[in-house]
């Protein structure tokens, strides 16, 4: 199989980054934990026909994760959507068949990387060409494995992505977690996106590191590792609203 | 660097890993092969290997107790397990209280070889399953590292006055000079307890060169990052603080740090002054490096210092 090396993963409208090449792994938190989900669900559906999408649900069950996938894109090929549902939500109504593995205990690293593993094969068989991966959230891992074990995870999960030249989109929910951690998970990943709470119930968001010019002056960071607590584009100036256009446009499918 | 080194545990035509043949693509590369966990083990105690690839059933055990014991001896490793066994069959919490992490690979899947060749190269190489992020320049961290000689007596007497006047300036009991290698904390020089080498995810200092500046943890039982941490429980540390010893061309090669057994404050004066100790330590480097160019045959400082597991 000829796999897409070499065209970028393109961006939602509203980020200041169009795309990033394959192999980019990017961490979505910030101020607002609503916002930074929802900006990294839509950067994880933005895929094209020839990519397939891996949806790890720790957050929510993940028929939930899905029908939020549907609402922020107005719609996508189920056929190319797989959830490892680790919510360890035990309700049968969120149970589903198709792309869909559960494991009962968000702990159980092993077990989730098991069934990623074989979602991610499937989706490959059936041709895709490449992969978006994301993991909501963190946070949630967090809350049922020590942060060594969740830090091995997300660095071995970056480094298949690097392997595989996919993209990797991992959420953390700053709320839930002290400045340290965030700064220890924050460095196995190339860039990130803060998102903070806009007016009339929207979002603004910057990035860090992926090429981003910086507000003032310095230069961006480059290599594998985005600083930790680096503040390129601190200022107001690097916010931007996060388009909804594209979500009030789209309708919900029925 | 070192050439790649592949433990490959398991047999042709089991369900296990696909050939041994297959894992690299690194013609440099070695695969060692083992049939069971015990020979597998054995291995483990001579000697550090880049990246495990097991089958889960083994004749004397299963792969995910040997990726148990992987982290408990040598954790940095990365562990891909290969198996056509369905997740209910196979134990992914073997050992209740550890939480195993590793790659997996279904070897019914049509690509399984290519897939656990390619994970092989990037565990490997970007050391991709430690529990702590490494720095930028890790590699050319590292090959500096092997540029000095460590074992010198004239660098460790100064090393060991610099934890002499870093305990007294800061009245503590404790103080080090460390190295960071590939895998370990290396203690060159104490003030107080002499301190074995320990497992760099067990260490602070390896956060610490990630860092510009000074590294100060107050009070680690409220540091998520350490607070759980066995080495510093077992040592009684609750206060750190370290600063990188930085070569010339900025490459944080170790730290000096002071402790305490409670909790404390580290005001800006004392950052600076540990600043400046890491300095001193760092001209002592320096120095060092200009003889070792003069001195070819000097020897790999990992070798020497780890007990044959930092290093290969």
């Amino acid at each position: 199989m000829t796999r897409n090396a070499a065209a970028q993963f393109r961006f939602p409208a509203g980020l200041s980054v169009d795309g990033v090449d394959p192999g980019t792994n990017v961490i979505v938190g910030g101020p607002s934990g609503r916002g930074a989900r929802e900006v990294a669900l839509r950067l994880a559906m933005a895929g094209g026909e020839d990519e397939g999408v891996v949806l790890l649900s720790a957050d929510v069950g993940g028929r939930s994760l899905l029908d939020r996938a549907e609402d922020v894109t107005g719609g996508f090929d189920r056929a190319r959507v797989g959830v490892v549902d680790c919510s360890g939500i035990e309700d049968d109504q969120q149970r589903f068949d198709e792309h869909g593995r559960t494991i009962d205990d968000p702990g159980d690293l092993l077990g989730i990387q098991m069934e990623f593993s074989v979602l991610y094969e499937t989706l490959v068989e059936r041709g895709l060409d490449r992969v978006r991966v994301g993991v909501f959230s963190v946070s949630s891992l967090l809350a049922h494995a020590d942060l060594r074990a969740v830090s091995r995870f997300v660095h071995m999960l970056t480094g298949r992505v690097i392997a595989t030249g996919d993209l990797g989109v991992f959420v953390v929910d700053e709320a839930m977690q002290d400045d340290r951690t965030v700064d220890a998970i924050e460095r196995f990943c190339d860039g990130a996106i803060d998102v903070r709470d806009g007016t009339d119930g929207t979002f603004e968001a910057r990035v860090r590191g992926l090429g981003v010019e910086p507000y003032g002056g310095d230069e961006a960071e480059g290599g594998h590792g985005v600083e930790a607590g680096s503040e390129h584009g601190a200022g107001d100036e690097a916010w931007r609203p996060v388009s909804t256009v594209e979500r009030d446009q789209q309708r919900r499918r029925p | 660097m070192s050439e790649t080194i592949v433990l490959y545990v398991g047999s042709d035509g089991s369900d296990g890993p696909p050939p041994g043949d297959h894992l690299l693509s690194d013609a440099d590369g070695q695969v060692l092969r083992r049939e069971t966990v015990a020979a597998a083990k054995a291995t483990l105690t001579d000697r550090s290997v880049d990246c495990l690839v097991t089958a889960y059933d083994l004749p004397d055990g299963t792969g995910t107790e040997l990726i148990g014991h992987v982290r408990e001896v040598d954790p940095d490793t990365g562990c891909i397990l290969c198996s056509d066994a369905s997740r209910d069959r196979i134990d992914t919490e073997a050992d209740a209280g550890t939480t195993h992490v590793a790659e997996f690979v279904r070897t019914d899947s049509p690509g399984a070889a290519t897939r656990v060749a390619q994970l092989v190269d990037t565990t490997a190489d970007r050391r991709s399953q430690t529990a702590y992020p490494l720095p930028q320049n890790e590699d050319e961290r590292l090959a500096a590292l092997e540029r000095h000689d460590f074992d010198s007596e004239r660098f460790l007497s100064a090393v060991r006055r610099l934890t002499d006047v870093a305990a007294a300036h800061f009245d503590v009991a404790q103080s080090s000079v460390n190295l960071v290698t590939e895998r370990t904390q290396e203690f060159l020089a104490c003030h107080g307890e002499s301190w074995d080498a320990t497992t760099r995810e067990q260490s602070i200092c390896t956060f610490t060169i990630l860092e510009d500046g000074v590294t100060v943890v107050e009070d680690i039982r409220e540091d998520p990052r350490f607070a759980d941490t066995e080495f510093l429980e077992e040592l009684g540390i609750r206060f750190y603080a370290g600063a990188s010893i930085t070569t010339d061309d900025g490459l944080p090669l170790g730290t000096v740090c002071v402790y305490d057994d409670e909790p404390r404050a580290f005001s800006d004066d004392d950052e600076a002054f540990l600043e400046l100790l890491a300095a001193a330590a760092a001209d002592w480097l320096a120095i060092l490096g200009e003889l070792s160019e003069e001195q070819p045959e000097s020897r790999d400082p990992r070798k020497d210092t780890d007990g044959g597991r930092g290093g290969r």
